[in-house]
Protein backbone atom coordinates (compact mmCIF):
# COMPACT_ATOMS: atom_id res chain seq x y z
CA UNK A 1 0.00 0.00 0.00
CA UNK A 2 1.26 3.50 -0.84
CA UNK A 3 2.61 5.60 2.02
CA UNK A 4 0.20 8.52 2.54
CA UNK A 5 2.78 11.18 3.36
CA UNK A 6 6.44 10.69 2.63
CA UNK A 7 8.99 13.37 3.43
CA UNK A 8 12.54 12.51 2.52
CA UNK A 9 15.29 14.79 3.84
CA UNK A 10 13.27 17.94 3.26
CA UNK A 11 15.13 21.17 4.02
CA UNK A 12 13.69 24.66 3.77
CA UNK A 13 15.11 28.07 4.56
CA UNK A 14 13.07 31.23 4.91
CA UNK A 15 15.37 34.20 4.54
CA UNK A 16 18.59 33.36 6.35
CA UNK A 17 16.88 30.97 8.79
CA UNK A 18 16.92 27.25 8.12
CA UNK A 19 13.43 26.29 9.21
CA UNK A 20 13.50 22.60 8.22
CA UNK A 21 16.66 20.52 8.39
CA UNK A 22 16.49 17.25 6.47
CA UNK A 23 13.05 16.42 7.82
CA UNK A 24 12.21 12.79 7.16
CA UNK A 25 9.12 10.86 8.21
CA UNK A 26 6.28 8.92 6.71
CA UNK A 27 2.61 8.58 7.51
CA UNK A 28 0.94 5.25 6.80
CA UNK A 29 -2.65 4.83 5.58
CA UNK A 30 -5.12 4.90 8.49
CA UNK A 31 -2.70 6.61 10.88
CA UNK A 32 -3.69 9.43 13.19
CA UNK A 33 -0.28 11.02 13.09
CA UNK A 34 0.50 13.64 15.73
CA UNK A 35 3.04 16.28 14.75
CA UNK A 36 4.41 18.00 17.81
CA UNK A 37 6.87 20.74 18.50
CA UNK A 38 7.35 24.06 20.27
CA UNK A 39 6.41 27.38 18.66
CA UNK A 40 8.69 28.12 15.73
CA UNK A 41 9.89 24.52 15.51
CA UNK A 42 8.81 24.20 11.87
CA UNK A 43 5.39 22.54 12.12
CA UNK A 44 3.50 25.02 9.94
CA UNK A 45 6.35 25.13 7.43
CA UNK A 46 6.22 21.32 7.19
CA UNK A 47 2.46 21.49 6.53
CA UNK A 48 3.00 24.15 3.90
CA UNK A 49 5.57 21.94 2.18
CA UNK A 50 3.19 18.96 2.29
CA UNK A 51 0.40 21.05 0.79
CA UNK A 52 2.63 22.41 -1.95
CA UNK A 53 2.58 25.99 -0.69
CA UNK A 54 6.34 26.11 -0.14
CA UNK A 55 8.72 24.18 -2.37
CA UNK A 56 11.50 22.45 -0.43
CA UNK A 57 15.06 23.71 -1.04
CA UNK A 58 16.21 20.10 -1.05
CA UNK A 59 14.66 16.71 -0.46
CA UNK A 60 11.42 15.28 -1.75
CA UNK A 61 7.84 15.40 -0.50
CA UNK A 62 5.13 13.02 -1.66
CA UNK A 63 1.48 12.63 -0.73
CA UNK A 64 -0.55 9.59 -1.76
CA UNK A 65 2.36 8.49 -3.91
CA UNK A 66 2.56 11.69 -5.96
CA UNK A 67 4.96 14.60 -5.77
CA UNK A 68 3.45 17.57 -3.93
CA UNK A 69 4.25 19.97 -6.76
CA UNK A 70 1.41 18.53 -8.90
CA UNK A 71 -1.82 20.48 -8.33
CA UNK A 72 -4.07 17.46 -8.84
CA UNK A 73 -2.32 15.64 -5.98
CA UNK A 74 -4.40 17.73 -3.61
CA UNK A 75 -7.72 16.42 -5.00
CA UNK A 76 -7.77 13.74 -2.29
CA UNK A 77 -6.49 15.96 0.51
CA UNK A 78 -8.58 17.92 2.99
CA UNK A 79 -7.10 20.51 5.30
CA UNK A 80 -7.76 22.84 8.19
CA UNK A 81 -5.02 25.42 8.40
CA UNK A 82 -4.02 27.66 11.29
CA UNK A 83 -6.22 30.41 9.78
CA UNK A 84 -9.49 28.65 8.95
CA UNK A 85 -9.80 30.47 5.59
CA UNK A 86 -13.60 30.69 5.79
CA UNK A 87 -15.40 33.56 4.10
CA UNK A 88 -17.02 35.62 6.86
CA UNK A 89 -19.50 37.36 4.60
CA UNK A 90 -20.81 34.08 3.21
CA UNK A 91 -23.11 31.56 4.89
CA UNK A 92 -21.87 28.18 6.09
CA UNK A 93 -23.77 26.55 3.23
CA UNK A 94 -22.18 28.87 0.64
CA UNK A 95 -18.69 28.26 2.06
CA UNK A 96 -19.16 24.50 1.63
CA UNK A 97 -20.82 24.97 -1.76
CA UNK A 98 -17.85 27.01 -3.00
CA UNK A 99 -15.35 24.29 -2.10
CA UNK A 100 -17.62 21.58 -3.56
CA UNK A 101 -17.50 23.47 -6.85
CA UNK A 102 -13.73 23.84 -6.62
CA UNK A 103 -13.42 20.07 -6.13
CA UNK A 104 -15.75 19.55 -9.09
CA UNK A 105 -18.56 17.74 -7.28
CA UNK A 106 -21.67 17.36 -9.49
CA UNK A 107 -24.76 19.22 -8.14
CA UNK A 108 -26.82 16.24 -6.79
CA UNK A 109 -23.79 14.80 -4.97
CA UNK A 110 -22.76 18.28 -3.83
CA UNK A 111 -26.08 18.95 -2.09
CA UNK A 112 -26.02 15.51 -0.45
CA UNK A 113 -22.48 16.01 0.83
CA UNK A 114 -23.15 19.52 2.16
CA UNK A 115 -26.28 18.35 3.99
CA UNK A 116 -24.40 15.35 5.37
CA UNK A 117 -21.52 17.48 6.62
CA UNK A 118 -23.80 20.08 8.23
CA UNK A 119 -25.66 17.25 9.95
CA UNK A 120 -22.43 15.60 11.14
CA UNK A 121 -21.12 18.87 12.53
CA UNK A 122 -24.50 19.77 14.03
CA UNK A 123 -24.54 23.03 12.07
CA UNK A 124 -27.70 22.42 10.08
CA UNK A 125 -29.73 24.99 12.07
CA UNK A 126 -27.14 27.69 11.39
CA UNK A 127 -26.40 26.72 7.78
CA UNK A 128 -27.89 29.92 6.35
CA UNK A 129 -26.21 32.24 8.86
CA UNK A 130 -23.16 34.22 7.90
CA UNK A 131 -19.93 32.73 9.22
CA UNK A 132 -19.07 36.07 10.86
CA UNK A 133 -21.74 35.25 13.49
CA UNK A 134 -20.14 31.89 14.38
CA UNK A 135 -18.20 31.09 17.56
CA UNK A 136 -14.62 29.82 17.27
CA UNK A 137 -15.78 26.25 17.93
CA UNK A 138 -18.44 26.46 15.24
CA UNK A 139 -15.92 27.89 12.80
CA UNK A 140 -13.54 25.00 13.47
CA UNK A 141 -16.33 22.50 12.90
CA UNK A 142 -17.27 24.24 9.67
CA UNK A 143 -13.62 24.26 8.59
CA UNK A 144 -13.52 20.51 9.29
CA UNK A 145 -16.72 20.07 7.28
CA UNK A 146 -15.15 21.98 4.41
CA UNK A 147 -12.03 19.81 4.66
CA UNK A 148 -14.10 16.63 4.40
CA UNK A 149 -16.81 17.64 1.98
CA UNK A 150 -15.06 15.99 -0.99
CA UNK A 151 -14.35 12.77 0.95
CA UNK A 152 -10.55 13.09 0.98
CA UNK A 153 -8.25 10.20 1.81
CA UNK A 154 -5.92 12.39 3.83
CA UNK A 155 -6.78 15.15 6.28
CA UNK A 156 -4.16 17.66 7.34
CA UNK A 157 -5.16 19.52 10.47
CA UNK A 158 -3.10 22.37 11.87
CA UNK A 159 -4.08 23.00 15.51
CA UNK A 160 -7.73 22.09 14.95
CA UNK A 161 -8.72 22.66 18.60
CA UNK A 162 -6.69 25.81 19.25
CA UNK A 163 -8.83 28.49 20.94
CA UNK A 164 -11.80 26.13 21.04
CA UNK A 165 -13.62 25.68 24.36
CA UNK A 166 -13.42 22.27 26.11
CA UNK A 167 -16.81 21.12 24.80
CA UNK A 168 -15.79 22.05 21.28
CA UNK A 169 -12.44 20.27 21.76
CA UNK A 170 -14.20 17.06 22.80
CA UNK A 171 -16.51 17.29 19.77
CA UNK A 172 -13.64 17.94 17.35
CA UNK A 173 -11.63 15.04 18.84
CA UNK A 174 -14.62 12.72 18.48
CA UNK A 175 -15.03 13.77 14.86
CA UNK A 176 -11.36 13.03 14.20
CA UNK A 177 -11.69 9.58 15.79
CA UNK A 178 -14.82 8.87 13.73
CA UNK A 179 -12.97 9.86 10.58
CA UNK A 180 -10.12 7.55 11.45
CA UNK A 181 -12.60 4.70 11.95
CA UNK A 182 -13.84 5.42 8.43
CA UNK A 183 -10.33 4.72 7.15
CA UNK A 184 -9.11 8.29 6.70
CA UNK A 185 -5.49 9.15 7.36
CA UNK A 186 -5.08 12.13 9.63
CA UNK A 187 -2.03 14.33 10.05
CA UNK A 188 -2.57 16.40 13.17
CA UNK A 189 -0.29 19.22 14.18
CA UNK A 190 -0.98 20.17 17.76
CA UNK A 191 0.34 21.78 20.91
CA UNK A 192 -2.13 19.85 22.97
CA UNK A 193 -0.16 16.86 24.28
CA UNK A 194 -3.18 15.39 26.05
CA UNK A 195 -5.13 15.51 22.80
CA UNK A 196 -2.31 13.84 20.85
CA UNK A 197 -1.90 11.17 23.56
CA UNK A 198 -5.64 10.45 23.45
CA UNK A 199 -6.11 10.09 19.71
CA UNK A 200 -2.81 9.58 17.86
CA UNK A 201 -1.24 6.20 17.19
CA UNK A 202 2.00 7.63 15.74
CA UNK A 203 3.86 10.85 16.36
CA UNK A 204 6.82 12.88 15.22
CA UNK A 205 8.42 15.54 17.34
CA UNK A 206 10.14 18.43 15.63
CA UNK A 207 12.39 20.92 17.38
CA UNK A 208 14.45 23.67 15.78
CA UNK A 209 13.65 22.26 12.35
CA UNK A 210 14.85 18.75 13.12
CA UNK A 211 12.82 15.61 13.72
CA UNK A 212 13.89 14.52 17.18
CA UNK A 213 11.83 11.37 17.34
CA UNK A 214 9.26 9.59 15.27
CA UNK A 215 7.32 6.38 15.63
CA UNK A 216 4.45 4.58 17.29
CA UNK A 217 3.39 6.43 20.40
CA UNK A 218 3.05 3.33 22.60
CA UNK A 219 6.44 2.04 21.52
CA UNK A 220 8.05 5.41 22.11
CA UNK A 221 6.54 5.56 25.58
CA UNK A 222 7.88 2.10 26.30
CA UNK A 223 11.29 2.72 24.81
CA UNK A 224 11.93 6.23 26.02
CA UNK A 225 13.74 6.54 29.34
CA UNK A 226 12.82 4.74 32.51
CA UNK A 227 9.74 2.71 33.22
CA UNK A 228 8.33 2.32 36.65
CA UNK A 229 7.08 -1.12 37.68
CA UNK A 230 5.28 -1.76 40.96
CA UNK A 231 4.88 -5.39 42.07
CA UNK A 232 2.28 -5.96 44.76
CA UNK A 233 3.07 -9.03 46.92
CA UNK A 234 1.21 -11.21 49.43
CA UNK A 235 3.80 -10.47 52.17
CA UNK A 236 2.04 -9.34 55.32
CA UNK A 237 4.37 -10.02 58.26
CA UNK A 238 8.00 -9.20 59.10
CA UNK A 239 8.76 -12.94 59.09
CA UNK A 240 7.46 -13.28 55.58
CA UNK A 241 9.47 -10.21 54.63
CA UNK A 242 12.68 -12.09 55.45
CA UNK A 243 12.22 -13.96 52.21
CA UNK A 244 13.07 -10.69 50.52
CA UNK A 245 16.62 -10.80 51.87
CA UNK A 246 18.97 -10.31 48.99
CA UNK A 247 16.15 -10.01 46.41
CA UNK A 248 16.33 -6.23 46.21
CA UNK A 249 20.11 -6.37 45.67
CA UNK A 250 19.67 -9.19 43.16
CA UNK A 251 17.15 -7.15 41.19
CA UNK A 252 19.31 -4.02 41.32
CA UNK A 253 22.13 -6.07 39.82
CA UNK A 254 20.08 -6.68 36.67
CA UNK A 255 21.46 -4.53 33.81
CA UNK A 256 18.12 -2.91 33.00
CA UNK A 257 17.09 -2.12 36.61
CA UNK A 258 18.21 1.32 37.67
CA UNK A 259 16.69 1.26 41.17
CA UNK A 260 14.68 -1.04 43.41
CA UNK A 261 13.12 -0.51 46.83
CA UNK A 262 10.68 -2.31 49.13
CA UNK A 263 7.90 -0.12 50.47
CA UNK A 264 4.38 -0.80 51.79
CA UNK A 265 4.39 -4.48 50.79
CA UNK A 266 5.37 -3.52 47.30
CA UNK A 267 8.50 -3.65 45.20
CA UNK A 268 9.09 -0.38 43.33
CA UNK A 269 11.45 -0.74 40.38
CA UNK A 270 12.73 1.69 37.74
CA UNK A 271 13.72 0.03 34.50
CA UNK A 272 15.36 1.43 31.43
CA UNK A 273 13.72 1.06 28.00
CA UNK A 274 14.83 -2.55 27.44
CA UNK A 275 13.55 -3.94 30.76
CA UNK A 276 11.96 -7.38 30.90
CA UNK A 277 9.17 -7.35 33.49
CA UNK A 278 8.40 -11.07 33.10
CA UNK A 279 11.96 -11.97 34.19
CA UNK A 280 11.55 -9.85 37.34
CA UNK A 281 8.22 -11.48 38.20
CA UNK A 282 9.81 -14.89 37.69
CA UNK A 283 12.67 -13.99 40.08
CA UNK A 284 10.17 -12.88 42.74
CA UNK A 285 8.08 -16.03 42.32
CA UNK A 286 11.15 -18.28 42.65
CA UNK A 287 11.49 -17.04 46.25
CA UNK A 288 7.95 -18.24 46.92
CA UNK A 289 6.65 -14.72 47.22
CA UNK A 290 3.06 -14.40 45.99
CA UNK A 291 2.57 -11.74 43.35
CA UNK A 292 -0.82 -10.02 43.62
CA UNK A 293 -0.45 -7.43 40.90
CA UNK A 294 2.04 -5.94 38.48
CA UNK A 295 1.50 -2.27 37.64
CA UNK A 296 3.51 -0.95 34.75
CA UNK A 297 3.92 2.81 34.61
CA UNK A 298 5.09 4.20 31.29
CA UNK A 299 6.61 7.56 30.46
CA UNK A 300 3.97 10.08 29.49
CA UNK A 301 3.98 12.03 26.24
CA UNK A 302 4.51 15.16 28.30
CA UNK A 303 7.69 13.67 29.76
CA UNK A 304 8.86 12.62 26.30
CA UNK A 305 8.13 16.11 25.00
CA UNK A 306 9.95 17.98 27.74
CA UNK A 307 12.85 15.53 27.56
CA UNK A 308 13.29 16.15 23.84
CA UNK A 309 12.69 19.88 23.88
CA UNK A 310 14.54 20.23 27.22
CA UNK A 311 11.71 22.36 28.57
CA UNK A 312 12.51 25.15 26.11
CA UNK A 313 8.90 26.06 25.47
CA UNK B 1 -14.67 29.93 -13.49
CA UNK B 2 -15.70 28.84 -9.99
CA UNK B 3 -13.65 31.66 -8.48
CA UNK B 4 -14.95 34.22 -10.98
CA UNK B 5 -18.56 33.17 -10.33
CA UNK B 6 -18.17 33.39 -6.56
CA UNK B 7 -16.47 36.80 -6.73
CA UNK B 8 -19.08 38.11 -9.16
CA UNK B 9 -21.83 37.03 -6.75
CA UNK B 10 -19.96 38.86 -3.98
CA UNK B 11 -19.70 41.97 -6.16
CA UNK B 12 -23.42 41.97 -6.89
CA UNK B 13 -24.14 41.72 -3.15
CA UNK B 14 -21.81 44.60 -2.22
CA UNK B 15 -23.26 48.04 -1.50
CA UNK B 16 -20.08 49.66 -2.88
CA UNK B 17 -20.91 48.23 -6.29
CA UNK B 18 -24.32 49.91 -6.40
CA UNK B 19 -22.78 53.11 -5.05
CA UNK B 20 -20.32 53.10 -7.98
CA UNK B 21 -23.15 52.45 -10.44
CA UNK B 22 -25.09 55.40 -8.96
CA UNK B 23 -22.09 57.73 -9.28
CA UNK B 24 -21.47 56.64 -12.89
CA UNK B 25 -25.16 57.19 -13.77
CA UNK B 26 -24.96 60.69 -12.29
CA UNK B 27 -21.77 61.48 -14.23
CA UNK B 28 -23.25 60.00 -17.42
CA UNK B 29 -26.35 62.20 -17.19
CA UNK B 30 -24.10 65.26 -16.79
CA UNK B 31 -21.91 64.22 -19.75
CA UNK B 32 -24.90 63.43 -22.01
CA UNK B 33 -26.46 66.79 -21.14
CA UNK B 34 -23.18 68.61 -21.87
CA UNK B 35 -22.71 66.75 -25.13
CA UNK B 36 -26.33 67.49 -26.07
CA UNK B 37 -25.67 71.21 -25.71
CA UNK B 38 -22.61 70.90 -28.03
CA UNK B 39 -24.70 69.02 -30.59
CA UNK B 40 -27.48 71.62 -30.39
CA UNK B 41 -24.86 74.35 -30.98
CA UNK B 42 -23.51 72.46 -34.00
CA UNK B 43 -26.98 72.19 -35.49
CA UNK B 44 -27.74 75.87 -34.79
CA UNK B 45 -24.59 76.92 -36.71
CA UNK B 46 -26.62 76.17 -39.83
CA UNK B 47 -24.08 74.05 -41.72
CA UNK B 48 -25.30 71.33 -44.09
CA UNK B 49 -26.92 68.21 -42.53
CA UNK B 50 -24.11 66.00 -43.90
CA UNK B 51 -21.45 68.17 -42.26
CA UNK B 52 -23.43 68.28 -38.99
CA UNK B 53 -23.83 64.47 -39.04
CA UNK B 54 -20.09 64.03 -39.62
CA UNK B 55 -19.18 66.44 -36.82
CA UNK B 56 -21.61 64.71 -34.41
CA UNK B 57 -20.17 61.30 -35.34
CA UNK B 58 -16.63 62.46 -34.57
CA UNK B 59 -17.72 64.08 -31.31
CA UNK B 60 -19.63 60.98 -30.31
CA UNK B 61 -16.72 58.67 -31.21
CA UNK B 62 -14.25 60.73 -29.20
CA UNK B 63 -16.53 60.91 -26.19
CA UNK B 64 -17.59 57.26 -26.32
CA UNK B 65 -13.99 55.97 -26.53
CA UNK B 66 -12.76 58.11 -23.65
CA UNK B 67 -15.86 57.45 -21.60
CA UNK B 68 -15.74 53.66 -22.05
CA UNK B 69 -12.08 53.58 -20.99
CA UNK B 70 -12.64 55.77 -17.92
CA UNK B 71 -15.80 53.92 -16.82
CA UNK B 72 -14.22 50.48 -17.20
CA UNK B 73 -11.04 51.46 -15.37
CA UNK B 74 -13.00 53.12 -12.57
CA UNK B 75 -15.22 50.07 -12.11
CA UNK B 76 -12.07 47.95 -12.02
CA UNK B 77 -10.67 50.16 -9.29
CA UNK B 78 -13.73 50.53 -7.12
CA UNK B 79 -15.87 47.41 -7.33
CA UNK B 80 -13.55 44.49 -6.75
CA UNK B 81 -10.06 45.95 -6.77
CA UNK B 82 -9.03 44.78 -3.31
CA UNK B 83 -10.67 41.37 -3.44
CA UNK B 84 -7.36 39.55 -3.38
CA UNK B 85 -5.66 41.68 -0.77
CA UNK B 86 -8.62 40.99 1.54
CA UNK B 87 -8.16 37.28 0.92
CA UNK B 88 -4.52 37.70 1.87
CA UNK B 89 -5.35 39.65 5.02
CA UNK B 90 -7.88 37.02 6.12
CA UNK B 91 -5.60 34.26 4.79
CA UNK B 92 -8.40 32.55 2.87
CA UNK B 93 -6.05 32.68 -0.13
CA UNK B 94 -3.83 30.13 1.64
CA UNK B 95 -6.74 27.67 1.78
CA UNK B 96 -7.55 28.35 -1.86
CA UNK B 97 -3.94 27.58 -2.81
CA UNK B 98 -4.20 24.21 -1.03
CA UNK B 99 -6.99 23.06 -3.35
CA UNK B 100 -6.30 21.37 -6.70
CA UNK B 101 -6.73 24.75 -8.43
CA UNK B 102 -3.56 25.96 -10.07
CA UNK B 103 -2.16 29.39 -9.39
CA UNK B 104 -3.00 30.40 -12.97
CA UNK B 105 -6.62 29.32 -12.56
CA UNK B 106 -6.92 31.41 -9.39
CA UNK B 107 -5.25 34.38 -11.10
CA UNK B 108 -7.50 34.11 -14.17
CA UNK B 109 -10.62 33.68 -12.03
CA UNK B 110 -9.83 36.79 -10.01
CA UNK B 111 -8.98 38.75 -13.17
CA UNK B 112 -12.26 37.80 -14.83
CA UNK B 113 -14.18 38.67 -11.66
CA UNK B 114 -12.81 42.21 -11.88
CA UNK B 115 -12.71 42.75 -15.63
CA UNK B 116 -15.99 41.15 -16.74
CA UNK B 117 -18.41 43.34 -14.77
CA UNK B 118 -16.28 46.40 -15.55
CA UNK B 119 -16.39 45.66 -19.29
CA UNK B 120 -20.11 44.82 -19.32
CA UNK B 121 -21.02 47.93 -17.32
CA UNK B 122 -18.63 50.10 -19.33
CA UNK B 123 -20.26 48.95 -22.58
CA UNK B 124 -23.77 49.32 -21.17
CA UNK B 125 -23.14 52.87 -20.00
CA UNK B 126 -21.26 53.86 -23.17
CA UNK B 127 -23.95 52.58 -25.53
CA UNK B 128 -26.64 53.78 -23.14
CA UNK B 129 -25.07 57.24 -23.38
CA UNK B 130 -24.94 57.04 -27.19
CA UNK B 131 -28.61 56.00 -27.27
CA UNK B 132 -29.50 58.83 -24.85
CA UNK B 133 -27.73 61.49 -26.93
CA UNK B 134 -29.41 60.24 -30.07
CA UNK B 135 -32.83 60.00 -28.43
CA UNK B 136 -32.83 63.45 -26.84
CA UNK B 137 -30.65 65.58 -29.15
CA UNK B 138 -29.90 63.98 -32.54
CA UNK B 139 -33.13 62.28 -33.62
CA UNK B 140 -35.38 65.29 -32.84
CA UNK B 141 -33.17 67.54 -35.02
CA UNK B 142 -31.89 65.23 -37.79
CA UNK B 143 -34.57 62.53 -37.76
CA UNK B 144 -32.12 59.59 -37.58
CA UNK B 145 -29.63 57.83 -35.28
CA UNK B 146 -25.90 58.57 -35.57
CA UNK B 147 -23.42 55.97 -34.34
CA UNK B 148 -19.69 56.58 -33.75
CA UNK B 149 -17.44 55.61 -36.71
CA UNK B 150 -15.90 52.18 -37.30
CA UNK B 151 -12.60 53.02 -35.57
CA UNK B 152 -14.07 54.11 -32.22
CA UNK B 153 -16.54 51.20 -32.33
CA UNK B 154 -13.69 48.71 -32.78
CA UNK B 155 -11.78 50.46 -30.00
CA UNK B 156 -14.77 50.40 -27.61
CA UNK B 157 -15.84 46.83 -28.34
CA UNK B 158 -12.43 45.16 -28.64
CA UNK B 159 -9.40 47.21 -27.71
CA UNK B 160 -10.64 48.87 -24.51
CA UNK B 161 -11.85 45.51 -23.11
CA UNK B 162 -8.37 44.12 -23.83
CA UNK B 163 -6.78 47.03 -21.97
CA UNK B 164 -9.16 46.49 -19.05
CA UNK B 165 -8.54 42.72 -18.94
CA UNK B 166 -4.75 43.14 -18.79
CA UNK B 167 -5.11 46.05 -16.37
CA UNK B 168 -7.14 43.77 -14.05
CA UNK B 169 -4.63 40.98 -14.53
CA UNK B 170 -1.82 43.34 -13.56
CA UNK B 171 -3.78 44.54 -10.53
CA UNK B 172 -4.15 40.94 -9.36
CA UNK B 173 -0.46 40.22 -10.00
CA UNK B 174 0.55 43.20 -7.88
CA UNK B 175 -1.74 42.07 -5.07
CA UNK B 176 -0.30 38.58 -5.25
CA UNK B 177 3.25 39.87 -4.99
CA UNK B 178 3.08 42.88 -2.68
CA UNK B 179 2.23 42.58 1.01
CA UNK B 180 1.65 46.23 1.88
CA UNK B 181 -1.84 47.50 1.02
CA UNK B 182 -0.62 51.13 0.75
CA UNK B 183 1.98 50.14 -1.83
CA UNK B 184 -0.71 48.31 -3.77
CA UNK B 185 -3.02 51.35 -3.67
CA UNK B 186 -0.18 53.54 -4.91
CA UNK B 187 0.65 51.04 -7.66
CA UNK B 188 -2.99 50.86 -8.82
CA UNK B 189 -3.41 54.62 -8.95
CA UNK B 190 -0.06 54.87 -10.77
CA UNK B 191 -1.27 52.29 -13.26
CA UNK B 192 -4.51 54.15 -14.01
CA UNK B 193 -2.63 57.44 -14.36
CA UNK B 194 -0.06 55.75 -16.66
CA UNK B 195 -2.77 54.29 -18.91
CA UNK B 196 -4.76 57.55 -19.08
CA UNK B 197 -1.75 59.83 -19.55
CA UNK B 198 -0.16 57.34 -21.91
CA UNK B 199 -3.17 57.61 -24.17
CA UNK B 200 -3.78 61.35 -23.79
CA UNK B 201 -1.03 62.71 -26.16
CA UNK B 202 -2.01 60.42 -29.07
CA UNK B 203 -5.71 61.20 -28.46
CA UNK B 204 -4.93 64.92 -28.62
CA UNK B 205 -2.78 64.43 -31.72
CA UNK B 206 -4.91 61.99 -33.74
CA UNK B 207 -8.35 62.35 -32.09
CA UNK B 208 -9.86 59.31 -30.46
CA UNK B 209 -12.12 58.57 -33.42
CA UNK B 210 -9.18 57.68 -35.67
CA UNK B 211 -7.67 54.30 -36.54
CA UNK B 212 -4.31 55.49 -35.23
CA UNK B 213 -5.72 55.58 -31.72
CA UNK B 214 -7.02 52.03 -32.16
CA UNK B 215 -3.51 50.79 -32.90
CA UNK B 216 -1.95 52.89 -30.15
CA UNK B 217 -4.53 51.50 -27.70
CA UNK B 218 -3.66 48.00 -28.88
CA UNK B 219 -0.05 48.87 -28.09
CA UNK B 220 -1.06 49.93 -24.57
CA UNK B 221 -2.92 46.61 -24.11
CA UNK B 222 0.17 44.75 -25.37
CA UNK B 223 2.42 46.71 -22.98
CA UNK B 224 0.15 45.81 -20.04
CA UNK B 225 0.20 42.17 -21.19
CA UNK B 226 4.00 42.19 -21.36
CA UNK B 227 4.35 43.66 -17.87
CA UNK B 228 1.89 41.01 -16.62
CA UNK B 229 3.90 38.24 -18.26
CA UNK B 230 7.09 39.63 -16.73
CA UNK B 231 5.49 39.79 -13.28
CA UNK B 232 4.10 36.26 -13.62
CA UNK B 233 7.62 34.97 -13.00
CA UNK B 234 7.48 36.58 -9.57
CA UNK B 235 4.06 35.20 -8.69
CA UNK B 236 4.69 32.02 -6.73
CA UNK B 237 2.71 30.30 -4.00
CA UNK B 238 5.63 30.88 -1.65
CA UNK B 239 5.60 34.62 -2.27
CA UNK B 240 1.82 34.79 -1.83
CA UNK B 241 1.85 32.83 1.42
CA UNK B 242 4.79 34.69 2.89
CA UNK B 243 3.39 38.09 1.91
CA UNK B 244 0.03 37.28 3.55
CA UNK B 245 -0.71 38.59 7.02
CA UNK B 246 -0.02 36.41 10.02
Amino acid sequence: MTVTIDLDRVSKSLGSREVLKEVTFSVEPGDIFGYLGPNGAGKTTTIRVILGLLPPDSGEAYILGRHVEHDDTREKVGFVLEADGLYDNMTAYDNLDYYCQIYGLPPPLKNKRIDGMLELMELRDRARDKVSSYSKGMRQKLALARAMVHEPELLILDEPTAAVDPTGQIEVRQIILNLSQRGKTIFLSSHNLDEVQRICNRIALIDQGEIKLCGELDKLRRDMGKREVVIGTTIQTAREAESLNGLVAELEALPYVTSCRWEAQKLHLHLDGQGDVSQIVAMVSRRSIGVEEVIKGEISLEEIYSKVTKGRE
Amino acid sequence: MVIAKKDLRETLRAKAFYGSVGIVIFVMVAIVAGLGRNISALIEQGTSPAEVASAIQTLMGTTAFTLSLIIMLLFCMYTNAYTLIMEKVKRSIESLLCTPLSLREIWLGKTLAISLPSIVLGLLFTFGGIAGINQFFVVPELGHFIMPGAAPLVAILLVVPFIVFFFASLMIALQLIIANIRWISAALIGLVVAVMFGLSPPILKFGSASWSIVFISLGVAAALALVTIFLSRLVTKERIVLSSKG
